[in-house]
């Protein structure tokens, strides 16, 4: 469910905000949904790199490969395939690591209120 | 049209009154310096505010103390004297040349270009003319190789070449006329003197030997003409050179190099080694002759022909000596000893060595990202007509027949679109390189809709 809420969000906001939108978006959803800390990172970290895997997919096959192959080449890679690889899990680390972030975080904020509360 | 090589660019010694710098000493009289205020805006920082100071000269490029960005070449407390700077009228050239209908109206339209000046090339159907068209100063020979002195009114220029009396020729007994950007004039048949640094005479001497030999030429003769690889740079000097070298001192890898070199035919082509073992020797040859009298970071040394002029002629001249060696080096000496470092230093691997690699020519994208350039491996040097000699080459090729019906033929080293991701980024660049041209498209009216055409736009008034 987690997964799939940031899939749709993360999808539309990168089409509007910019790229590190996703961390923020990553960081709400996880902060509202999240069960466990691993189920957070892996969703973040899968949604994102499902994404950044498509938008990657889609303008290399536009330009017949291309555009990826310059971009590899920019980066000293000399695959195109390297480069589709290093980006899906840039962009999943970033999700990933924003989503664990806002589950720890509203963690701390339960047990801060919780100590506030009397519980 | 191509660039002429006249030096309309003088630098004047500016003796200011004082440190306010509000007058300037000419002759023998205080001259007042206008003070303009430019106002140069930045992008998200601060408006930067500079004086530029102007005297009847020019504009001070940079004040006494100042430092300049580059500071080997451009002199502080000097007023530049271009004539740039002067108002003339090219648009109207361009607007009267394309509306020109005869020669007479076609030399009338030229007498409104200023600047740059440009070898202008005319043909109709009866005839063929070149004209080196700009406004030239009045110089005594020589005048502006050294700075000028800005108090004295007898460094002013003292007025223009008519512009009647520019270099030209109207169908020259020759049959053809050429441009390789070389001196339009002897100095001895043209009364006044253009400047001194005008590029090497070894292209067009090549154009012109080629034009000369040619009967029945096609437009395919000229696609060809222009990716010719012949020097006369190595035809003038490596015979001489070769001789300073004493065969039996040689190692194996020199013999090597040494038949090389000697059995060259003077092509730049991608494929040989003769061209890079040559060059190499060529410019190690001139560091040694000029680096010891003018250091290359506050000197400018003596150009190219110089150097030829001392090998060929003058081979007792004292530049050949090494002035920090306490020894008393000869021509000889400098020659044996450049070549033998050059091959020394040669790469090991023969592909290496090959002209097309080893020239390191390439084309790369304005921000010099790697991957949106692209590397070349073809033949050309600086004084071939395939002038491609590092980032710089002829970029746009062109061949066009006149007659009833224009036709015509062109090229350049990249594509239509600006887009790295689109195959028309830089689809042109192996055909350029190939020495390949593509007909352009000349429509004649409305309705001629050639092949090529894709998209047809139609312009409704309301």
């Amino acid at each position: 469910m987690l997964f799939l809420f940031i899939l749709l969000f993360s999808l539309l906001a990168q089409f509007f905000l910019p790229w590190w939108s996703i961390a923020v978006i990553c960081f709400a959803m996880a902060f509202w949904k999240a069960h466990r800390g691993g189920q957070a990172f892996f969703s973040g970290f899968t949604a994102i790199a499902v994404t950044w895997l498509g938008a990657a997919l889609f303008w290399h096959m536009v330009t017949d490969g291309i555009l990826s192959t310059r971009v590899a080449a920019m980066f000293s890679l000399n695959s195109p395939w390297l480069l589709l690889a290093v980006t899906v899990l840039l962009g999943g680390i970033v999700g990933g690591l924003s989503a664990l972030s806002g589950f720890l975080v509203r963690r701390a904020w339960r047990s801060v209120f919780g100590l506030f509360s009397g519980k | 049209m191509t660039n002429v090589g006249a030096d309309v660019l003088d630098w004047y010694e500016v003796k200011f009154q004082d440190a306010r710098r509000q007058g300037y000493w000419h002759n023998g009289r205080l001259k007042p310096v206008r003070h303009l205020i430019e106002r140069i805006k930045v992008k998200g920082g601060q408006t930067v505010v500079d004086t530029v100071l102007y005297t009847h000269h020019g504009p001070v490029a940079y004040l006494p103390h100042e430092k300049p960005f580059r500071s080997s070449s451009t002199p502080t407390g000097h007023a530049i004297r271009w004539t740039g700077h002067d108002t003339q009228n090219e648009l109207k050239t361009l607007y009267a040349v394309n509306r020109a209908q005869t020669y007479p109206q076609f030399r009338e339209a030229l007498k409104t270009w200023a600047a740059p000046a440009f070898n202008f090339v005319y043909a109709d159907s009866q005839n063929i003319a070149i004209i080196s068209n700009g406004l030239f100063p009045l110089k005594w020979p020589g005048q502006g190789q050294f700075l000028l002195d800005g108090t004295n009114p007898a460094h002013d220029w003292q007025g223009w070449v008519p512009m009647e009396q520019v270099p030209q020729v109207l169908n020259p007994a020759r049959g053809f006329v050429s441009s390789a950007n070389q001196t339009p004039v002897h100095p001895k048949d043209y009364p006044y003197y253009l400047g001194s640094s005008f590029a090497g005479y070894e292209r067009s001497a090549r154009i012109n030997q080629r034009l000369s030999a040619m009967t029945q030429a096609t437009p395919d003769s000229f696609r060809r003409l222009q990716t010719d690889t012949y020097s006369f740079v190595p035809q003038n000097v490596l015979p001489t050179l070769l001789q300073l070298i004493q065969q039996e001192s040689l190692n194996a890898k020199e013999k090597t190099a040494y038949q090389t070199l000697s059995r060259w035919n003077y092509f730049y082509d991608a494929d040989q080694t003769a061209p890079y073992l040559f060059e190499q020797w060529w410019q190690a040859f001139a560091t040694a002759v000029w680096a010891d009298e003018f250091p290359a970071d506050t000197f400018k040394a003596p150009g190219p022909d110089r150097l030829v002029q001392l090998l060929l002629h003058e081979p007792n001249a004292r530049w050949f000596d090494d002035v920090t060696t306490p020894q008393k080096e000869t021509v000889t000496d400098v020659a044996a000893t450049t070549f033998k470092k050059v091959v020394e230093n040669l790469p090991a691997a023969a592909a290496q060595l090959r002209w097309g690699k080893a020239k390191k020519s390439a084309i790369r994208h304005l921000a010099q990202l790697p991957g949106f350039g692209q590397e070349l491996n073809t033949g050309g040097s600086a004084n071939s007509i395939n002038a491609l000699n590092g980032s710089h080459g002829p970029s746009w090729r062109m061949v066009v027949q006149l007659g009833p019906q224009v036709q015509a033929w062109g090229v350049f080293p990249g594509g239509q679109s600006g887009n790295p991701g689109s195959r028309f980024y830089d689809n042109l660049l192996d055909d350029w390189q190939a020495g390949k041209l593509h007909r352009l498209l000349f429509l004649q009216g409305i309705d001629d809709r050639k092949e090529q055409t894709g998209v047809v736009w139609v312009m409704k008034g309301k």
